[in-house]
């Protein structure tokens, strides 16, 4: 396979997270169709996913069902009687190849990005794919030679709930999937998967909620988790290795043997942590790419 | 050491990933708290433990490991079972402790 032919195959393994369309006017199914059609209008837009009070997906509408609608006297009708509830949808661990297969497939023009928790994400078009593309393209590119301004950077952001065991560790197993797609080297992989990590289960086992968030340039990647929390009494003993303050149930998981900040701290090239008692904590990581 | 001769030498059932039993394996840890793993694992190999949460499975895969071993014949949540297999690592469990499972895994690979 030539050179460029892998590059192309590479790309299509990036999340489909990074072209869908993630900044989607919000409709609910109780609006009116000649409503949703102005929406649409005023978006530039086809399509549109039909989401409830807590955002989760409820149904798709295009612009042809709502003109289809208008013509058969229905445009005070709620959009909800005239969408498509049935949706086929992709989940954030899809693939850009996944997309491309759905669309050969089902023949439909758009698909919602949906959570676990049938969130809805974004949405993603063939346009989306073909507009993005070529951008992720030149990203990756700058990244893996370390060329371009190092002021470029990509920036991966995950929300992470404090105590939910269950799903803690998805966000950095997401963020180690994406660099090695990037293509950087196996040792810069695990110490970002290593530090993201404790940082994300610093926040499932000490915090009420938190962010993660990865900035990849073309020098460094930075890893911030910053959580509301009851925050750190003691900065200076919590980095001490084996001090820890977890609970007996966290420590039942195998968790709170007090190395999960020695860990971040061996991982980075430079740390940082910040706390505020009954605010919450903020840890930096930054990891140079040699 | 084949994971085919590990599965035989600890009479273990192999819960998830069959198909990597001909792989080699060189290296195995065994420790049941997450962080120290985290921090001790350099070479990809086998992780023994006795804990059975998924985020066994989810510190495995941070560090490339190939697959679990489960101690004291415990049997992992499906929960854990599941993200094993949508990230393809290898789960095996044995009746024997974590001592018995060490010692003989130790031995074998001496004897070699």
């Amino acid at each position: 396979m030539r050179e460029i032919d892998r590059d192309f195959y590479n790309l299509l393994k990036l999340p489909v997270t990074l072209i869908m369309n993630a900044n989607m006017p919000k409709v609910l199914p109780d609006r009116k169709v000649f409503q949703v059609r102005e929406i649409l209008k005023i978006n530039q837009l086809d399509g549109v996913a039909i989401t409830d009070e807590d955002g989760r997906l409820v149904g798709i509408v295009t612009m042809y069902d709502l003109l289809k609608a208008i013509e058969e006297d229905k445009r005070d009708a709620f959009v909800e009687d005239i969408m498509t509830k049935n949706v086929v949808t992709l989940s954030p661990s899809h693939t850009l190849a996944d997309a491309i297969e759905y669309f050969r497939v089902y023949g439909y023009g758009r698909f919602p990005v949906v959570d676990g928790a049938r969130v809805f994400l974004g949405m993603v078009t063939p346009l989306d794919i073909v507009i993005r593309l070529p951008i992720l393209k030149e990203e990756r590119e700058e990244i893996k030679e370390g060329r371009g301004e190092a002021t470029k950077v990509i920036r991966l952001e995950f929300s992470v709930e404090g105590g939910d065991f269950i799903n803690g560790g998805e966000a950095s197993s997401k963020i180690k999937r994406y660099l090695q797609n990037l293509g950087l080297s196996k040792d810069i992989i695990k110490r970002v998967a290593v530090a993201s990590y404790e940082m994300e289960m610093n926040i499932v086992i000490h915090a009420y909620r938190g962010k993660l968030i990865v900035e990849i340039s073309s020098d460094k990647i930075i890893i911030k988790a910053i959580d509301e929390g009851p925050g750190i009494e003691d900065v200076d003993k919590a980095i001490q290795p084996g001090y820890s303050t977890a609970s007996p149930k966290v420590r039942e998981l195998g968790f709170g043997a007090g190395m999960g900040l020695p860990n971040i701290i061996s991982c980075s090239d430079e740390f940082d942590i910040k706390s505020n008692v009954g605010v919450g904590t903020e840890v930096t990581s930054i990891i140079y790419i040699k | 050491m084949k994971l085919e001769e590990v599965k035989e030498l600890l009479s273990a059932k192999v819960l998830c990933g069959e198909c990597m039993l001909d792989r080699d394996v060189e290296y195995f840890y065994a420790s049941d708290l997450m962080s120290d793993i985290l921090a001790t694992v350099k070479e990809p190999g086998i992780l023994i433990t006795a804990m059975v949460q998924p985020q066994v499975v989810r510190t495995t895969q941070m560090l490339d490991l190939i697959g679990i071993i489960f101690v004291n014949g415990k049997v992992p949540p499906e929960e854990t079972l599941s993200l094993a297999r949508s990230n393809e690592i290898l789960i095996m469990s044995t009746k024997y402790s974590m001592f018995e499972t060490c010692g003989k895994i130790y031995l074998a690979l001496n004897k070699k």
